[in-house]
């Protein structure tokens, strides 16, 4: 960031998991729902309830560290990390420290980056508080408590605020490949806490580091870490020792600040978690989950620059998303004409999903690769084809049905054009005369005549045919 | 004073009514509550209403082993809308909104429900009087306690105010209880009865169990509540369908374990005396006895209470006043709010083992104190893996002496814990033990003899107790 | 030695507010406790993390299936202080 500083920063990435239910309970994990309606006496810390791990939880976190080349642990434990807040019922967190599910994995950035991953470990959401600042009162709803989170924590690979927010946007991308999350920010289905600090060029000491929590946005991720790179420096350039310490990002001021309390002594008392049982796996069950792994952005874009001949910025916008990869693949596999199926998908459906956000298609492949043959064949006009998809998106339909019902067809109707062009150069012979006499552009005008007489009748190319034989012939 | 089994025959064969036989205990439990203190909660309504049901179902010939048998439950196992106090004010007035599943279980047998038992709060002491509610005592003399934790449900079963009880045993609570009063209790493998609903104290240690009057009795009440339950991952397909199905086998040949450091110094001679007589009658009925050597013994108390108070320290950590329970008045903030409540809802010995457990696991400690117990724990189960390699049970004492005096040990923590002795590496070790009644001292006061066996040998153990209960002759408490 | 320190750390991660007063008597009582404690000092065995007869394999664990609970209400009806179906404490910042 600067001519004096490098950048130190380490993320620790919270993604909420696809599951149905809860990881230690058997309550719905889904995200809503009035307060304090997907609970249970597990998930609340009745007295005598206990924890029962979710079979899909462990595999969805294996899935996602295999898909990051991390290395599983074969016998892997919980633990219980021990605090008070009024989020969290037991006041314990069920998560994993010593024997975590994966370790030693990476990420590969654009920037020639190679993040490593130190784990991936599975534990429990907390709840959710609002605050009454007139009651001076908080409420908790467990709604969320004990929903299913891995933790990514990477080494300090990463250099500065771009490559966070880059790491974070492939997480999410990857994930939701693996479908094992959603990666809804604005739903805090994944958030970052950031361990920065500096490190003067040439160095080897690193500074004293700072920690920023719970940044839910791209954006919070992005301008926290530049803040930060801000305050740290102008802090050891006036002399000053950066203090090691949790702070937070104020959106609406644009920066960090301490934390005022967690009202605990940093000290979380970490044991194995006596009420669940160690995990352990065979070779045969990981290869079962590795197998589960869809093909991921980065094999696919190779195939599409390689095989379809496809720009790579139109195979990353391909790729960016596993639906619309998947939409595209299904589209090609039925008509594998890749680069007009790509021209069409990318100016007029990327274009829509977008304003939707909807992440759905509400076509099948089948469909759109009919459009793009009808327009390849010349069964209707490109302008009309892509008026049909616009179709297909707000009203639905069949293509074939909305070009008859719109009379976007293309018809050779070889009688009509003989009619046409026939009593047109009856009527105008005059110009036809002038025509035979050397002035060439007026065949142009007898093209245009003909052409919007016959619109939806004939293509434009047999009109041509037509109507040169036909002078050709009067020419006697 | 019958057994279940005496009692099954009875209402099978419609001598007396459940209804009848419920009302005889409750009132019998009425009069003498007030002197013994060993229900917490009688639930009269709802016993009689849960025994009318059983007479239905013994009428429609539907009866199971525990149908219509009044049964009285320790007051840290959670029953559906019934008070569950765990004997401490924190949870005074405190109403479960689930069933523990050895409760379901139970209702699944049609058992009825006395009322719910005084303990030690939060199951932590060996006398019981550490209760909120006030100490039990014991029936063969009211100056002294019953034992504990399960003091109440031991001292219910001893005076003949319910047929049978559940207990829990996280490091002696249902043995040394049942060796102060002179009746039979059975801490099963860990892993054989769900924890589900069982309100925690050490969860890698705790386990639910019965107390009865006799050994047979305890397989009966065992076959009702034991099985794997999806509710609690720790607990396990046993295998095992009738824990009493070894009663009356003989013990001709089998190896009996004498670990020489249960009969060391601190153990009352009357106890040895005891004890030693209980070994010559299995070796007089043609069982061998083994010296063997479990050295380790000298680190039990300590490593059992570390770990004990550092999972406690925890499992307790969810008392705060906010979701149920006593809630300090007046909280500035939710600091005060839960510093206060936890301060004022616990008793002292709660709070004792909390800040042992929070020592054991803090910062700079953890493996000074928890790791090492956890290495002497893993060193127990070695230890006793070699025994059982070799014999067949294990027999020692129960608890270093008989019953004391209510006025006597109770201030002195130390005391108390190097009293537990004897009981605890069962639970470190989690294999199962029996203790069952062997003799009185020159007072009158019953002493226990114990018999483990390897895990998942819970009918083993049931085995070699029945084998010397039918040969013994028991004195009725004098209450 | 527990120093009234120590004592307050263990409070504090505790959250037992011990009034003043009563603060020497409980450090007292902990030293003894910590005494007896201590005698695990002597040990000296390996504790091997890896422990076979707490484990269950990966094929054993609970299917993701989610139910419904039938006493949320009841849940919520336990607590000394609730509002609009939540639990209340006193407003904590961060």
């Amino acid at each position: 960031m600067s001519e004096i500083f490098d950048t130190v920063i380490g993320l620790e990435v919270h993604a909420e998991l696809l599951t149905d239910s809860k990881v230690f309970c058997t309550c719905s994990a889904k995200f809503g729902g009035d307060p304090n309606t997907h609970i249970c006496p597990a998930c609340t810390g009745q007295p005598g309830a206990l924890p029962v791990i979710n079979h899909r939880a462990v595999e969805f976190a294996v899935k996602a560290g295999l898909a990051f080349d991390c290395e599983i642990n074969r016998y892997s434990r919980f633990d219980r990390k021990n605090y008070f807040y009024p989020d969290l019922p037991k006041a314990y967190q069920i998560s994993q420290l010593d024997l975590p599910l994966c370790i030693n994995g990476k990420v590969e950035l654009s920037t020639g980056t190679v993040v490593r991953l130190n784990r991936i470990h599975l534990e429990e959401d907390a709840g959710k508080l609002t605050h009454d600042d007139y009651n001076g009162e908080s409420l908790a709803d467990y709604n969320r408590c004990s929903v299913p989170l891995i933790e990514i924590v990477t080494e300090p690979d990463i250099k500065s605020a771009e490559e966070a927010a880059e790491f974070v946007a492939k997480l999410g991308q990857y994930l939701k490949y693996l479908g094992v999350c959603d990666a809804k920010m604005q739903e805090g289905s994944i958030r970052a806490d950031v361990n920065i600090s500096l490190k003067r060029k040439g160095d080897e000491k690193l500074g004293e580091r700072a920690e920023i929590k719970n940044l839910n946005s791209m954006k919070a991720i992005t301008r926290a870490i530049k803040f930060e790179e801000e305050r740290q420096a102008e802090i050891i350039l006036s002399g000053g020792t950066v203090e090691q310490e949790t702070r937070r990002f104020d959106d609406n001021q644009g920066r960090t600040k301490p934390m005022r309390n967690k009202e605990n002594a940093n000290d979380y008392r970490y044991f194995p978690e006596p009420d669940i049982l160690a995990v352990t796996f065979t070779d045969e069950d990981i290869e079962k989950i590795r197998a589960t792994i869809p093909a991921l952005p980065k094999e696919r874009k190779e195939k599409y620059i390689n095989e379809y001949k496809i720009s790579e910025k139109d195979a990353e916008v391909l790729t960016s998303e596993k639906y619309i990869s998947d939409f595209f693949e299904d589209t090609v596999s039925i008509y594998p004409q890749y680069k007009n199926v790509a021209n069409l998908f990318l100016t007029e459906i990327m274009r829509r999903v977008k304003e939707t956000e909807s992440e759905e298609i509400p076509f099948s492949p089948e469909d759109f690769a009919e459009v793009v043959k009808m327009a390849d064949k010349n069964t209707v006009n490109r302008n009309d084809a892509k008026d049909i998809i616009r179709t297909m998106f707000e009203e639905g339909g069949k293509p074939m049905e909305i070009a008859k019902a719109k009379n976007y067809l293309v018809v050779e109707d070889n009688a009509a054009i003989a009619d046409f062009v026939e009593t047109m150069l009856d009527e105008k012979a005059d110009l036809l005369e002038q025509y035979f006499a050397g002035k060439q552009n007026i065949f142009g005008f007898f093209m245009g005549q003909a052409t919007k007489g016959l619109q939806g009748k004939a293509t434009p190319r047999s009109i041509k045919e037509y109507l040169e034989t036909a002078i050709e012939k009067r020419k006697k | 004073m019958k057994t279940i089994k005496e009692l099954r025959g009875m209402l099978d064969k419609k001598e007396i009514s459940s209804v009848e036989l419920t009302k005889e205990y409750l009132d019998r439990a009425e009069r003498l509550n007030g002197e013994l203190n060993a229900y917490i909660t009688i639930s009269r309504g709802e016993a009689l209403s849960e025994a009318e049901r059983a007479d239905k179902k013994i009428a429609e010939g539907g009866a199971l082993p525990l149908t219509g048998i009044p049964l009285a439950i320790k007051d840290n196992i959670c029953i559906e809308g019934v008070r569950t106090t765990c004997a401490s004010k924190m949870l005074e007035n405190f109403n479960p909104i689930y069933n523990a599943t050895a409760i379901e279980k139970l209702n699944e047998q049609g058992a009825v429900y006395l009322g719910k038992t005084n303990m030690d709060e939060f199951a932590m002491g060996g006398s019981s009087q550490t209760s909120y509610f006030g100490g039990p005592k014991n029936p063969y003399d009211t100056e002294r306690v019953p034992g504990g934790s399960s003091g109440g449900s031991a001292a219910a079963v001893a005076a003949d105010i319910c047929a049978a009880a559940l207990g829990s045993d996280t490091g002696g609570s249902i043995r040394q209880p049942s060796s102060f009063c002179g009746v039979t209790g059975l801490k099963p493998t860990y892993g054989t009865v769900s924890r589900y609903g069982l309100i925690a104290f050490a969860s890698s240690l705790d386990q639910i169990g019965p107390i009865a009057n006799s050994a047979e009795d305890c397989g009966i009440i065992l076959n009702a509540i034991a099985g794997r339950d999806r509710h609690d991952q720790t607990s396990r397909c046993t295998g095992v369908s009738d824990y009493t199905s070894l009663v009356g086998g003989s013990i001709k040949g089998k190896k009996i374990a004498m670990p020489k450091e249960f009969f060391g110094e601190g153990i009352d001679d009357e106890v040895k005396e005891c004890v030693f007589a209980a070994a010559k009658f299995f070796e007089e009925n043609g069982a061998e006895l083994v010296e063997v050597s479990i050295p380790t013994l000298k680190y039990a108390v300590s490593s059992y209470y570390l770990l004990a108070c550092a999972e406690a320290s925890s499992n307790l950590a969810r008392y705060d006043g906010v979701k149920y329970g006593y809630r300090a008045e007046d909280a500035e903030s939710f600091d005060e709010l839960i510093k206060r409540s936890r301060y004022e809802g616990f008793g002292r010995e709660v709070k004792r083992r909390i800040l042992l457990g929070t020592y054991a696991l803090s910062s700079g400690y953890y493996d000074a104190y928890y790791k090492k117990a956890m290495a002497v724990r893993q060193q127990f189960i070695k230890e006793h893996k070699a025994i059982f390699e070799k014999c067949d049970v294990m027999l020692t004492p129960t608890a270093p002496t008989v019953a004391y005096k209510c006025s006597e040990n109770i201030d002195d923590p130390v005391k108390m814990y190097l009293a537990d002795v004897c009981t605890v590496t069962s639970n470190m070790v989690g294999i199962p033990t029996v203790s069952t009644p062997c003799g009185y001292d020159k007072n009158g006061m019953p002493i226990g003899v114990s018999i483990s066996a390897n895990h998942f040998e819970d009918a083993k153990v049931i085995q070699f107790a029945d084998c010397f209960e039918k040969q013994f002759s028991k004195q009725a408490a004098r209450i | 030695m527990i120093t009234k320190e120590q004592l307050n750390l263990l409070c504090e991660l505790s959250k037992l507010r011990i009034p003043e007063e009563k603060l020497e008597g409980y450090a007292k009582e902990m030293e003894d406790i910590i005494g007896l404690m201590d005698t695990i000092g002597e040990s000296d065995f390996e504790y091997d993390p890896i422990d076979m007869s707490r484990a269950v394999p990966f094929g054993e664990l609970r299917d993701d299936a989610d139910e419904v609970f039938g006493n949320m209400r009841g849940i919520v009806e336990n607590s000394p202080k609730t509002r609009e179906n939540q639990f209340v404490v006193p407003k904590v910042v961060d």
